[in-house]
């Protein structure tokens, strides 16, 4: 370190937010500084007994010690945030249908309605599809039915999922499904299906019944709730607590709920 | 501001930049922020100088606020070519660290 400076400074990236400055290293810690003390962190100037100081020390935007062993924990802390680079992709997405019968007020899908043509994948796009995910040379596969709701094109589901495996004979990898749904479909087939293949199910529930419908309502208007607490339950009951998991989407209507 | 102001003219506010306090790249990145509501143009106007100059799509906004936060961007965007020139060093070696550990690192460290 230089003699004429009390500290060195690290890389970092700034950002001017409404009156703050957003101040990022290498490794994503962050800190929140006033356009004052980037002032001074830049020019050599901090007091090194303040807060400020020792919080830009505690995050490696600064040091006032040898650099090199700060290099060593940044470096351990780079690795550690890059390690998805070891693996590659491992989490791919497949939307068998755009088709859907839910009508969430927050969607953000192109979804189109459950009756509408020319919105299933077929099976030229669904090998295809595999043959680039088996590519991957991660050892884990997870593959994520998405929509729409997938249910509607179970007979695709169905497809890549046995293709899957027959393909996984060859490429032994620790292959996963997950389907995700709003439940309002499922059948004891369906669920009887999933069983034999292990497939974990994420699903929706906003809350009590009032806020869930009011989020998730059906096509039509027609409500949801009812629905799928009765298919939960069924699913629970066939495929076990452990292999479902419900989200909750949080909107402004939460507020208007007491528990 | 006074310094860094050259004309205004046809309702195109232009400003003078000295090359040897900010970089070109800083002058570049600084006049892109205004695109979105300005037309920019940015001229040599002499060997130490260049000129960029505003011209608001909205006839509603003000030129001025526009040069002063033309300044502190160019300011800002300078600081941050600075930062990476004293210490892009040692960013390129935490990666080179985390990935393919240097024998020994401080024989590598440039600042």
């Amino acid at each position: 370190m230089s003699s004429a400076k009390p500290y060195q400074l690290l890389p970092f990236r700034f950002m001017r937010l409404n009156n703050k400055v957003l101040v990022v290293n290498e490794v994503g810690e962050y800190i929140f500084l006033s356009g004052e003390n980037l002032n001074k962190l830049v020019n050599y100037t901090l007091d090194c007994q303040h807060s400020t100081f020792l919080d830009l020390k505690a995050k490696h935007i600064l040091t006032d010690t040898s650099v090199a062993p700060v290099i060593d924990m940044l470096a351990v802390k780079y690795r550690t945030k890059k390690a998805f680079l070891y693996n590659f992709t491992s989490l791919h997405m497949v939307v068998p249908t755009l088709r859907c019968n839910s009508n969430c007020i927050y969607c953000q899908v192109s979804k189109k309605d459950p009756d509408a043509i020319g919105f299933d994948m077929d099976k030229e796009t669904a090998k295809t599809t595999l043959a680039m995910i088996f590519a991957s040379p991660s050892p884990c596969i997870k593959i994520e039915f998405q929509g729409g709701e997938p249910l509607l094109n179970f007979k695709m589901l169905k497809y890549i999922v046995e293709h899957s495996q027959k393909l996984n004979k060859k490429y032994k990898k620790d292959l996963v499904f997950v389907v995700c749904t709003n439940l309002t479909l499922v059948t004891p087939n369906f669920l009887k299906f999933l069983k034999k293949h292990n497939i974990l199910i994420s699903t929706s529930l906003d809350g009590q019944c009032d806020l869930h419908n009011k989020n998730r309502p059906l096509q039509n208007d027609k409500l949801s709730h009812g629905k799928l607490v009765a298919n939960l339950k069924l699913s629970r009951e066939i495929l076990g607590d452990a292999n479902i998991s419900a989200l909750m989407t949080t909107t402004k209507y939460n507020a208007m709920y007491r528990f | 501001m006074n310094g860094i102001f050259k004309r205004f003219e046809n309702n195109t506010l232009t400003l003078e930049v000295d090359k040897e306090l900010y970089q070109k790249e800083a002058i570049l990145f600084a006049a892109h922020k205004f695109i979105d509501r300005c037309y920019v143009d940015i001229n040599p106007s002499s060997e130490k100088c260049v000129n960029v100059s505003f011209r608001p799509k909205d006839k509603n906004l003000k030129l001025g606020d526009f040069a002063l936060e033309f300044c502190n961007e160019l300011l800002d965007q300078q600081v941050r070519l600075n930062i990476e020139k004293n210490y892009g060093n040692i960013r390129d070696l935490i990666v080179k660290q985390a990935f393919q550990p240097i024998e020994n690192i401080q024989n590598e460290i440039k600042i």
